[in-house]
């Protein structure tokens, strides 16, 4: 009875793993085909274009690729109008469901707030978090990056991205002494 | 009937003041930024002793360290370098006679600038640890930074006087003063503060490798050694003193711009930014 009972369990198991795995592999190329955009260097083309194709469910698959091709085609195009641009997507992806509102205030933080979001995610009091003090620096600097690539080349914002990088120089000055003065303690 | 009515009017009230609370929350927050106080009376009083001592000991060390340094300008400019002539002997004996001094006021010096540089290290320390070490996450930090634009009418003041003044003595002179004037605006000067602190425990490094250096010199080694070449420790030991004195470049004076600049705020996305 016990045996009957595994190899029933067993089976549906695997039953359920198949269609998982098929549904998995036939989901993209599906939405591929109908959620495509269009060629366009037209960034408020290729912006309306991504806000349609959202409307689409089935297309929410595509939203990773969508914001790297948004973010290369603003590139493409540096101004101040950008960040409207992407905040507006981003307001818009929120509603929908495609992303939750914490993803889309990390994303836009990420790229065109000067302060940093990987410090502001930071819950433990500044004595505890610098024992990991390497791993937030880390994050400090690629989120430099990502403003360096959000300010510079999508907003064209040279003093924004100074303020960020002002930011960056007086966080880790005052980090670096709050580390010594907590580890002076021990 | 009346019970759903009231029930109804329930809900509704319990909406409005969770609204109501939702929107508060962030004014609250904004307004509130974590309250700090880094510079207590013992730290202003340990700059104010630091920055004496400093001078104390710069203006005991000024003439025999340039006279040190112009002695040891003329002795690589004459080539004198193992060369036996009657001259380069005469100067190698005189540097070795300003190093001696040199070594004595250092020796009467170090023990009270170490007291006063250990005293600021030990209450800076103090405080950056009670105070956002352990009240503050990381975020905090940057909130504070963030809101800094009230230290800017604190930005450093350049001395008018014509005194010659030693690195190490104006560089605590002017945390000194930032320090006083800043008042009740302190609270935001995370930035100096750690400057300060960095600052202080750097000239007490310096210190121990001086005084390691003077150590492990005796001055009758200095002057048995009449007649052979000036030695590498010499010339470490000496530009050490400098570097604690005076420094390669006086970063003093752009030190304390440091994080007092005022960002233009722009909050147009406040939906999508995290404070």
């Amino acid at each position: 009875m016990k045996n009957s009972i595994r190899k029933l369990f067993a089976a549906s198991t695997t039953a359920l793993l198949m269609a998982g795995l098929g549904a998995c592999s036939q989901t993209p190329t599906q939405v591929s085909q109908q959620c495509e955009l269009s060629e366009t260097s037209n960034v408020d083309r290729l912006f309306a274009e991504v806000g349609e194709k959202l409307q689409d469910r089935s297309c929410h698959y595509s939203y990773p690729r969508y914001r790297d091709q948004l973010l290369s085609a603003a590139k493409g195009s540096p101004g101040p109008d950008n960040e409207a641009r992407f905040a507006g997507l981003l307001r818009d992806t929120i509603d929908q469901g495609v992303i939750s509102k914490r993803q889309g205030q990390a994303l836009f933080s990420q790229y065109f707030d000067p302060e940093f979001y990987v410090v502001k995610d930071e819950a433990r009091s500044s004595c505890s978090s610098l024992r990991q003090k390497d791993k937030l620096y880390a994050g400090m600097r690629s989120e430099l990056a990502f403003k360096r690539e959000g300010m510079l080349e999508i907003l064209n914002d040279k003093q924004r991205f100074r303020e960020a990088q002002q930011h960056f120089t007086d966080l880790q000055l005052v980090l670096d002494a709050v580390e010594v003065a907590c580890t002076q303690d021990v | 009937m009346f019970n759903k009515r009231a029930m109804a009017v329930a809900c509704g009230w319990a909406l409005f003041l969770t609204h109501s609370l939702a929107q508060a929350v962030p004014q609250s927050a904004e307004s509130s930024r974590p309250k700090i106080n880094l510079f207590p009376t013992s730290v202003v009083a340990s700059l104010s002793e630091t920055s004496r001592a400093a001078r104390e000991m710069e203006s005991g060390m000024y003439t025999v360290v340039t006279r040190l340094d112009q002695q040891k300008q003329a002795y690589e400019s004459t080539q004198c370098e193992n060369s036996e002539d009657v001259g380069c002997v005469q100067l190698r004996k005189a540097i070795r006679g300003s190093y001696k001094d040199m070594l004595d006021v250092m020796q009467q010096s170090i023990p009270q600038m170490r007291t006063t540089l250990d005293d600021t290290v030990n209450s800076m320390g103090g405080s950056l640890r009670a105070e956002i070490g352990r009240k503050m996450t990381p975020g905090d930090v940057q909130r504070i930074l963030a809101g800094r634009s009230a230290s800017n009418a604190m930005s450093p003041r350049v001395s008018a006087s014509g005194n010659r003044q030693g690195k190490l003595s104006k560089m605590f002179s002017r945390y000194y003063e930032l320090v006083k004037r800043g008042g009740g605006q302190a609270d935001a000067l995370p930035v100096l503060a750690s400057q300060i602190y960095l600052d202080s425990m750097q000239s007490l490094y310096f210190l121990d490798l001086i005084e390691a250096e003077i150590g492990s010199q005796s001055t009758e080694l200095v002057l048995e050694l009449e007649w052979g070449e000036l030695t590498d420790q010499i010339s470490a030991t000496v530009t050490d003193v400098k570097a604690l004195l005076w420094g390669d470049t006086d970063r003093s004076e752009d030190i304390l711009e440091v994080g007092l600049e005022t960002p233009p705020q722009q909050d147009t996305y406040s939906d999508l930014l995290v404070r």
